[in-house]
């Protein structure tokens, strides 16, 4: 053990740039006759600082498999150090621990759907969003955004906001125009409005037509209205019209802040979950597109398997604690992901703070948060920075 | 509201029907003039101006000018007051707001134009004469009160709003398509023939008409948006791509 610290002291500034960002992990197993039976967990760290590169080393030490040890060295550089390395916090009775969750620019627009009541509305919502969970196998993720009353809408009745996600504007079009053409063109008594009116044609937003594609299925009887400086058209259905706006506006926006709601049962956690899910619902420009706002299923890029383009997040496996680099703590059973695509970031942010305060009302052990060390996207959602504390 | 001048009548009484074309929210009244007769007479002769440049145009107790709004691109002309004939004659854009009556051929054809109203909207609180809505290409013309003789006389498209009815009328004569909504339950539509009775619906397109009358400050009952009315389409005689709705009295 003091020859492992001496080696770690006498690391080189040379051996210090060799360490890949942001951080890595060696792992050695100490055989039975080095077990102290009253260590539960134990954890030293040092910190080391150069001129150039700032270097914290932090050995774990913890109960392994049977009668072993196991021993983890991190290394880190003063970027993570900044982010990972300082302690977690605590909101209420529950960690929120260092971490961020990446996000990624996507295209998004919104549609104002409105049917003769609220039943309607929601059989039409149901349709348009069905099948919209993760772009990796979906054409869009979709979720509800809000629901309307009859001010709200414009044509009084009650109606739903939609927001669709997509990686970009061509794709977001198709998805839109399929979606309508076979959830809400079909769904009785729906009206479809565009939802992003001042959405002109700029780097950060565009318009496509939406109306403009579908009136053909009208086969020549479609009519058009223009009212308010919008053309609206009209296509004869079987009870009667189904008026279709358009063009529609959309933008660039955000797809990938999370949450990971660590819980030590799972069916507290799910109610926690649940419970993030419903107060992060009534909230503008943002939406969950998961199963009930939810997934179980969080996924990590790759796979050992050639033809596999995301694979479960082992990581976060509870089952996995032993046979992984496991990120989840010796008491926790259960781990559900909380996705929140929004227009800006400042709506997941405000997302992000509204789940966690909510999930923490039911004494939840921890909250973190999934991120593919920045490779991948351009927005961090730091947890600490959302609960507004700064580290 | 944008600002805009405010033009307010002198008590000049007018010799001969003249001509307002002239007042358009894109107008400068300081140095404009207007025909009357055969002069050229400077509008601040004529109205105490007040106000800055803006989109807005208000006219207050102005005579009945006729072409007021013609060919209008853009911004809002209010005129509180009565307005003369040819209301917004083959005007393009902008919003026309009249509280008091206006004359024959609202939203018409302007002098040297073969087409009606292009677009815009055109709002009358109060009476309109003859033959509203003549050859209206585009846009939204809305009467509260009642108007003359062959309203939507060969439309080409668009759509206009009348509240009631007091005399034989025969609407949308040689009317191509577009959209004649009656707000008015009780008059009796002159369209036999021409015109075929389709059912009661409620249907979107007529809750965004009323909606955007509603926005426009046109008077409106609440509950007419619940409302069912009766569709005739036609017209028979010429393509068959217009049609007429008629309010329907609620019977719950």
């Amino acid at each position: 053990m003091s020859q492992l610290i001496g080696q770690l002291r006498r690391l080189t500034p040379q051996r210090k740039r060799m360490i890949d960002r942001p951080a890595v992990a060696e792992r050695f197993d100490i055989g039975p006759a080095d077990v102290q039976t009253q260590w539960k967990f134990f954890h030293i760290a040092w910190y080391y600082t150069h001129r150039i590169y700032d270097v914290r080393v932090e050995i774990f030490i913890k109960p392994s498999q049977s009668n072993s040890l196991r021993i983890t060295i991190r290394t880190s550089f003063k970027w993570d150090w900044y982010y990972n390395g300082l302690p977690n916090m605590k909101y209420q009775n529950t960690i929120i621990e260092n971490e961020f969750a990446e996000a990624f620019d996507m295209w998004a627009c919104r549609l104002i759907v409105t049917a003769i009541n609220e039943h309607w509305a929601r059989v039409a919502a149901t349709e348009a969003t069905g099948y919209g969970a993760s772009i990796i196998g979906c054409d869009a993720e979709v979720g509800v955004e809000q629901w309307l009353t009859g001010d709200q809408t414009p044509d009084g009745r009650p109606g739903v906001a939609i927001l669709f996600f997509a990686f970009n504007a061509n794709a977001l079009a198709k998805a839109v125009q399929n979606r309508t053409e076979q959830s809400l063109l079909t769904c009785p008594t729906t009206a479809i409005y565009d939802g992003m009116p001042r959405a002109t044609e700029t780097d950060q937003s565009t318009r496509f037509p939406l109306g403009q594609n579908i009136r053909y299925f009208g086969d020549g009887f479609q009519k058009s209205k223009h009212l308010g400086g919008k053309r609206f058209w009209r296509i004869p259905v079987m009870d009667g019209e189904c008026l279709i706006e358009e063009t529609v506006g959309s933008q660039k926006a955000i797809a990938g802040g999370n949450l990971l709601i660590c819980g030590k049962d799972q069916l507290t956690t799910l109610h926690a979950a649940t419970a993030a899910v419903e107060a992060i619902a009534p909230l503008p420009n943002v939406i969950t597109p998961f199963p009930g706002g939810i997934a179980r299923s969080g996924s990590k890029v790759g796979s050992r398997y050639k033809n596999q383009i995301a694979s479960t997040h082992d990581q976060y496996c509870p089952t996995l604690k032993n046979r992984t680099h496991s990120k989840v703590q010796p008491d926790i059973t259960a781990i559900y992901e909380i996705i929140i695509n929004g227009l800006t970031e400042k709506s997941i942010t405000t997302a992000m703070q509204v789940g966690i305060e909510t999930a923490c009302q039911w004494n939840i052990a921890a909250i973190t948060a999934g991120n593919y060390q920045g490779k991948l996207g351009k927005y961090q959602f730091h947890l600490h920075d959302v609960m507004g504390e700064t580290p | 509201m944008s600002q805009g001048y405010t033009l307010t009548w002198k008590s000049m009484r007018l010799p001969m029907p003249t001509d307002g074309s002239i007042l358009t929210p894109a107008c400068d009244p300081m140095t404009a003039t207007m025909p009357i007769g055969r002069e050229q007479i400077k509008l601040t002769d004529l109205f105490e101006i007040t106000g800055k440049p803006g989109n807005t145009l208000t006219l207050i107790n102005p005579p009945k000018l006729d072409h007021l709004g013609s060919q209008m691109a853009g911004g809002q002309l209010i005129i509180q007051g009565d307005a003369g004939d040819d209301l917004g004659s083959s005007m393009a854009y902008g919003i026309i707001h009249v509280t008091g009556n206006c004359g024959d051929r609202v939203g018409g054809p302007a002098n040297d134009q073969p087409v009606g109203i292009g677009g815009g909207e055109i709002v009358v609180l109060g009476n309109a004469g003859d033959h509203a809505g003549l050859l209206m290409r585009r846009g939204l013309i809305a009467i509260a009160g009642t108007c003359g003789k062959l309203p939507g006389y060969r439309m080409f498209a668009g759509t206009l709003v009348l509240g009631k009815q007091t005399c034989p009328h025969t609407p949308g004569l040689e009317m191509q398509r577009g959209t004649l909504l009656y707000l008015d339950t009780e008059t009796d539509l002159e369209i036999k023939g021409r015109f075929a009775a389709e059912g009661e619906f409620a249907l979107p397109v007529v809750r965004l008409i009323l909606k955007r009358l509603q926005e426009l400050n046109f008077p409106l009952n609440a509950h007419w948006l619940n409302a069912k009315f009766k569709l005739f389409t036609g017209n028979q005689t010429e393509l068959n791509k217009a049609e007429i709705w008629q309010r329907v009295i609620c019977r719950d």
